[in-house]
């Protein structure tokens, strides 16, 4: 367990200035998106009130946190994007970095006198908790964007927001937070069920090099139809079918389950027996 | 250990932060209301579901109220998501959860609710289907009638082939067993090849496909009604329906009056047709009914009834529901300004002599903003304002009402209240939009 969680706070220490970066471009361009949005409206209810000498009650709706977010969705969006992209990009370096980066650090860690399944599982931890850090930090974020919002905004004018409704107003985070944990739940299942996927296939690649590239897409490719193809076939989107939606989706948590599982013993048994520096 | 604080810190804030989120609750900005008895009986309200929005901030939010509180749904669990059964038939049906709960195996792949007869002897599903042999669009038809014996559970499966042509749909509207004979209501439309090419719907017609309980052979077919239909600028379906200088469309429906549980045993089944015309030009279009008609047709003697009229002041009504109720008949006529409704005993072939008129006023309200019939009882949402202001009520003009179907008197009066600090009531109540009255069939 020590020898696990030393790896572990390797690989976070060795990430933490990108996950840092990451974490301060994200609050730099959404709370500026908020800040120049909420400006630019108070701008147009002044020119309004200046050209009508009407209040702009009269044809603004109240200001609120959530119509803002709902109105800079793409500045909100480009951050979080950004974070994802360079997220998947590092679920590959974490493995290649130890291979082609300086020094031949993979020989050092595999050479550890300590189980290799550490290694694997530190990884893999890493790269979760870099996730869910950043998800953690969105969230944390909106509070924060709300007092921005509600320090520029005219206190007489401002309609109270909640930071559930925010967050759904922006197409983005409806699948990265939606409303429901059991949503929430199988997204996030889903996805690291591809990350184990995705070990598995570039252990396949560092085992067999050439022939282990088409291996791991082959095993990429297979485990992407058994995820999607069943539901489809069996019916779940029908009114009708022979089966019952529950018992398609039981076979589909089934499947599921046992890729995690065969992609577990998969990354391990080669990261045991077949790997080499 | 300190330097191990950093993995630590990022971990904890992570779970802390999600955690929180959804511990904290998602649904947002989503008050809860209560409906309040303003008079009457609480316990009449008890199948009645109010539906509309809650507007407030941006968006809206869709919800459900009932005597219970506040339904929104917007974050299904992951066990209503994933892990129960979402489809419509074995959900929303009371006798189809029976059945799913009793014959698993039964039930799979079946799609039509009026397909299903249950009595304590047997479960019957029949279907029909319309296949293509030649390819050449010339349908043929087959009966397909499942029959499960609840003493040992065996399951008889009957196809029958109908040895008929130029059929364009069909559809089992009812399904009756009278003794050892399986009466299946179908309801079809014939169509004929046009010399030209394609082809020309003809007519509209219920049948009555008698079969054998036990051996599943055809005993016989008995036409119960037969609608011409006349083909008209590309609209098959459309009726022969006296011509009007402005008429854009003639419709024909034929359809039956729905029972509690369409599974359940019935004696009878009542017949519904009606034509109706709309009318109008550009941007105002008006729909007339022209003739409405009911039959009653008893499954034990073959003999197929037509009701005596109501009288024309009701029957003019531009909606209708019907519902069966045992022995009588319910058909309640509405617009938004006031309901009426006729009753028959079908199986005395009578009209009850005491038509009822109510009108939105003597109801309570100034107009109707949705009405339903079920297990005889109006479930009426009254607005305070005129039919003829436009836009939306929202909930301080709304009343739910209640009221027998015989004697039109009210059982029940409600309104939705807000859950929350009194100085607030009024505020969320203007936020609150309510349009739509359901009624459980349990």
């Amino acid at each position: 367990m020590r020898n696990y969680l030393k790896l572990l706070h390797m690989e976070i220490h060795r990430f933490r200035s990108i996950l840092f970066v990451l974490m301060g471009l994200t609050a730099l361009v959404q709370i500026c998106a908020i800040a120049f949005s909420t400006i630019g409206e108070i701008n147009e209810r002044n020119a309004y009130f200046q050209q009508t000498g009407k209040p702009a009650e009269t044809f603004f709706a109240a200001m609120s946190f959530t119509r803002m977010v709902q109105n800079t969705q793409f500045w909100f969006a480009v951050p979080v994007g950004l974070s994802i992209a360079v997220l998947v990009i590092y679920a590959f370096l974490i493995w290649y970095r130890d291979w082609f980066g300086r020094s031949t650090f993979a020989f050092r860690l595999l050479a550890l006198p300590s189980e290799r399944r550490n290694v694997y599982f530190a990884k893999l931890t890493a790269i979760l908790t870099f996730i869910f850090a950043m998800l953690g930090f969105q969230l944390l974020l909106m509070p924060i964007c709300r007092a921005v919002f509600t320090m520029i905004a005219p206190a007489d004018q401002i309609q109270p927001s909640f930071i559930a409704d925010a967050i759904f107003a922006n197409q983005a985070f409806k699948i990265l937070l939606p409303r429901s944990f059991g949503e929430f739940f199988a997204n996030y299942g889903l996805g690291i069920i591809a990350l184990l996927i995705l070990f598995a296939s570039i252990l396949l690649e560092r085992s067999y090099r050439w022939l282990g590239i088409a291996l791991g897409l082959a095993y990429a490719g297979l485990c992407a139809a058994l995820m999607f193809f069943p539901p489809l076939a069996l019916g779940a989107e029908y009114s009708v079918g022979y089966l019952y939606t529950e018992e398609i989706y039981a076979i589909q948590i089934a499947i599921d389950l046992l890729i995690a599982i065969v992609s577990v013993w998969l990354g391990l048994y080669l990261l045991k027996k077949k790997v080499s520096v | 250990m300190k330097r191990y604080i950093l993995s630590m810190a990022l971990g904890v804030f992570a779970v802390g932060a999600i955690g929180t989120y959804y511990a904290s609750g998602t649904e947002g900005d989503a008050p809860l209301y209560k409906l309040v008895t303003l008079e009457g009986d609480v316990q009449e309200a008890a199948n009645m579901q109010l539906g509309g929005h809650y507007i407030g901030g941006v968006g809206s939010k869709a919800l459900e109220l009932t005597v219970a509180g506040t339904k929104y749904q917007l974050a299904p669990s992951f066990y209503e998501k994933y892990l129960q059964d979402n489809r419509f038939l074995t959900t929303q049906y009371e006798d189809m959860k029976a059945l799913k709960q009793d014959h698993r195996n039964f039930m799979r792949g079946r799609s039509s609710i009026d397909s299903f007869y249950r009595d304590s002897d047997w479960v019957i599903y029949a279907d029909a289907v319309l296949y293509d042999p030649s390819s050449e669009y010339d349908w043929r038809s087959e009966l397909r009638m499942d029959v499960l014996e609840e003493a040992t559970g065996k399951v008889a499966k009957h196809r029958i082939d109908l040895d008929e042509s130029n059929i364009e749909w069909f559809r089992v509207n009812d399904v009756q067993r009278i003794g050892d004979e399986v009466h299946i209501l179908a309801q079809v439309r014939q169509r004929a090849k046009l010399p030209e090419g394609g082809w020309k719907s003809l007519s509209e017609e219920f049948r009555d496909y008698v079969v054998d309980l036990g051996s599943g052979k055809l005993l016989r077919r008995d036409v119960l009604m037969s609608e011409q239909l006349k083909a008209t600028a590309g609209t098959s379906g459309t009726s022969e329906a006296e011509p009007a200088a402005n008429v854009i469309r003639s419709d024909l429906s034929l359809s039956i009056a729905p029972i509690q549980r369409t599974s359940q045993p019935s004696e009878y089944v009542v017949l519904q047709m009606s034509r109706s015309s709309t009318t109008g030009g550009e941007g105002v279009k008006e729909k007339t009914t022209l003739v409405r008609k009911y039959a009653v047709y008893s499954y034990r003697t073959g003999k197929l009834t037509p009701l005596p009229e109501s009288s024309t002041d009701i029957s003019a009504y531009s909606h209708s529901q019907s519902e069966l109720n045992g022995d009588i008949l319910t058909v309640m006529y509405f617009d938004n300004r006031s309901l009426a409704i006729a009753r028959y005993n079908v199986a005395t072939e009578t009209l009850d002599p005491g038509e009822l008129t109510l009108t939105a006023k003597q109801a309570g309200g100034q107009s109707i903003k949705s009405v339903t019939l079920a297990q005889d009882r109006v479930y009426a949402l009254l607005s305070s304002e005129d039919s003829n202001k436009a836009g939306l009520a929202d909930s301080r003009q709304i009343t739910a009402v209640v009221l027998d179907a015989g004697s039109g008197k009210t059982l029940y009066r409600g309104e939705a209240a807000y859950e929350g600090p009194a100085d607030k009531a009024e505020e969320f109540r203007k936020k609150l939009w309510l349009t739509n009255i359901y009624a459980n069939r349990s």
